[in-house]
């Protein structure tokens, strides 16, 4: 049996609304809304969706950065959230993440040396003497020369920068690597330098990813096993492999098919959805890929399906496959 | 109908002028789809908004933009401005950023139509219907009154291109028309312009940076690097046999849907700043296949076989043509 290093058991996520009026019924817009899963230790877990279907908020839920309106992490089987702040710290250590754009995430006015140093001096790691050794060596762990210490965000190129992210997120030595969207900003003849580098990271140091991506030849390349969401919920889960092979859901099968291939005049398979998601905020009742999907039945406008495990932990919410 | 021929483009930064595009030569018979392809920086935008004029003021084009007989680039403002939004269009990126988010949408369509044509304001409503229907939005009438930020990422897009449109234009340029859209919607809107393409007769420019785009909407293609052409021909013929090293780099890239282990094979490097363009060819350091000869100078692009040229001294397939 696999160790579970992240447990997420139905988690809900609402943001409460501004309202117009004094006495009217407050409403909430449904970031998250009610997703279980589990990341085992040294996995590739990939996060697919497109946007508004709440990935990120995912994300922010297991790092604790946002609690949840319902439900628990457990993060090497203990919740975060019951943590007082001098153990959280130490545990939160274990847990780094990298975002999308990384000259947001980078000060312009430190060096980036002293940027990727920064996390030793607060959490107080290594002799201080040691420590710029410490941030060279990790700066060739990402395929950096040494001399790129001294320069600053501006002066480096977009994947250069994501490289320093990276450095910075791992000089810790987490265990859970949160990276959102990690590679969408860059230029696809950087993205494979970027993702090679995160693949062998991972080979390197056994950490355990956790990978959101809206780019599925990305995902399908890099992960293990992969969850797609739709609105707030999973509708399906699965080993990559099986996930690409053996689609079950509907919207799987639709995203997987609206990615461009890279043979001309190869859209006779396309799954052409229709119109947009629903809003968020007024989720109607049943299904709520239902107003989308081609195959819906009466019943899909009745009732929500439930993530159900069809065997070989392939997991799908769709009635029409599940049969429940 | 449209022959662009060494168009040239610098700015002028801070007391110095850049050459960011080094004479492109551009070809497009009516009723055409053509696609530019390249990274970010590469000029595929520049070329588009100098043939339509619409570069800021730091901006010196030089070269021949010939449009059904005449140069756009010598007009005088007034003709071009008939031209502009009449017998070619443009849309752009982030829809939501190119409409005026105080207007209605159809006071922001009508306008395109009032100030090409003259007609009533009842004539130009029943005009801006007919052309919400022709781009697929549900309850054109209702929509009129619509503010932007009240529609989607893709309704914003789609009203783009009914403005776009208002004038039955005989061009249209597209710039990276779905990229800031989700994917089951960018095939919606992709899906949409063949339609209208076919139906209207009109051609198209069609810039992005996604090959898998590419592949599947255009049968033409210009793959451009650091301001200079590398590659034109048949899209069918530059995916199986690519022959300037930069498409081939980019093509082994992407990781392919249909199951391809190991890394990928990533171009190394990085795309150089138009005002540190290294000697010889422009691709040069960061080409595999590099000899002394790729300092000469930048090679001309020059025809492999029929319809499909590459500048390279030493293309993957095929040989050179030109002079050292």
């Amino acid at each position: 049996m696999r160790e579970k290093l992240v447990e997420a058991k139905g988690l809900y996520k609402q943001y409460a609304l501004k309202s117009d009026k004094l006495f009217a019924k407050r409403r909430y817009l449904k970031a998250v809304d009610g997703v279980t899963f589990d990341i085992y230790k040294g996995e590739f877990f990939g996060v697919v969706g497109e946007s508004g279907c709440g990935k990120s908020t995912t994300a922010k839920l297991i790092l604790d950065m946002e609690h949840p309106t319902k439900g628990t992490v457990l993060f090497k089987g203990r919740d975060m959230s019951t943590l007082k702040p001098k153990e959280w710290r130490a545990i939160r250590l274990d847990m780094q993440m990298i975002f999308q754009d990384p000259l947001g995430a980078l000060d312009p006015y430190m060096c980036v040396g002293k940027q990727i140093m920064e996390p030793l001096e607060i959490h107080n790691i290594g002799d201080p003497k040691d420590r710029k050794q410490m941030v060279l060596d990790m700066l060739a762990a990402v395929s950096l020369k040494p001399i790129f210490y001294d320069r600053y965000p501006h002066e480096l190129s977009g994947g250069q920068r994501q490289r320093i992210v990276l450095a910075r997120a791992l000089i810790v030595k987490p265990q859970l690597l949160v990276c959102d969207e990690p590679i969408s900003a860059l230029d696809v003849s950087i993205q494979a330098q970027v993702v090679n580098l995160f693949k062998r990271i991972h080979k390197e140091l056994n950490l355990t990813f956790m990978f959101i991506s809206h780019d599925l030849r990305i995902v399908k390349h890099v992960c293990d096993r992969i969850i797609v969401m739709y609105l707030g919920r999973v509708v399906e889960e699965a080993e990559s492999d099986e996930l690409f092979a053996n689609t079950l859901h509907p919207y799987s099968q639709a995203l997987i098919s609206a990615v461009p291939s890279l043979t001309p005049d190869a859209q006779a398979k396309r799954i052409m959805l229709h119109g947009d998601p629903p809003n968020p905020i007024d989720l109607p009742k049943g299904c709520r890929f239902a107003s989308r999907c081609s195959k819906c039945t009466p019943r899909c406008l009745e009732s929500e399906p439930e993530l159900v495990d069809m065997g070989n932990g392939h997991k799908v919410a769709c009635f029409l496959v599940t049969g429940k | 109908m449209l022959h662009v021929k060494n168009l040239k483009v610098d700015f002028e930064v801070d007391g110095r002028r850049i050459r960011i595009l080094h004479g492109v030569d551009l070809d497009l018979e009516e009723g055409e789809t053509l696609g530019l392809v390249g990274e970010s920086g590469c000029g595929k935008s520049v070329t588009c908004s100098a043939i339509l004029r619409i570069l800021a003021d730091n901006a010196t084009v030089t070269g021949e933009v010939m449009y059904d007989g005449t140069d756009l680039l010598k007009l005088p403002a007034s003709k071009m401005e008939e031209i502009r939004g009449k017998d070619i269009t443009m849309i752009f990126q982030d829809p939501v950023v190119y409409m005026n988010p105080v207007k209605t949408i159809g006071n922001q369509i009508t306008e395109v139509i009032h100030l090409h044509e003259k007609c009533s304001q009842a004539e130009a409503d029943k005009k801006a219907i007919d052309l919400l229907t022709q781009v697929g939005i549900p309850h054109p009438e209702t929509r009129l009154k619509y503010y932007p930020h009240q529609l989607s990422g893709g309704l914003c897009q789609r009203v783009m291109i009914a403005m776009a449109l208002a004038c039955k234009p005989k061009l249209l340029m597209a710039d990276e028309p779905t990229t800031a859209l989700d994917v089951t919607v960018q095939a919606q809107i992709l899906d949409l312009l063949r339609s209208l393409n076919k139906k209207l007769g009109m051609a198209t420019i069609l810039v992005t940076h996604d090959l898998g785009v590419i592949a599947e909407n255009v049968k033409r293609v210009m793959v451009m690097y650091a301001g200079v052409v590398v590659e034109e021909g048949p899209v069918d013929i530059i995916f199986k046999k690519p022959a300037h090293p930069y498409t081939e780099g980019l093509l082994n890239s992407l990781p392919k849907m249909d199951g391809q282990e190991g890394d990928l094979i990533p171009i190394e490097g990085s795309v150089p700043a138009p005002d540190k363009r290294p000697a010889g060819c422009c691709f040069g350091p960061r080409c595999k296949y590099m000899t002394d000869e790729c300092l000469k100078g930048q090679p001309k692009l020059t025809t492999i076989n029929g319809t499909h040229r590459c500048a390279c001294f030493h293309p993957v397939h095929g040989t050179y043509g030109g002079e050292a």
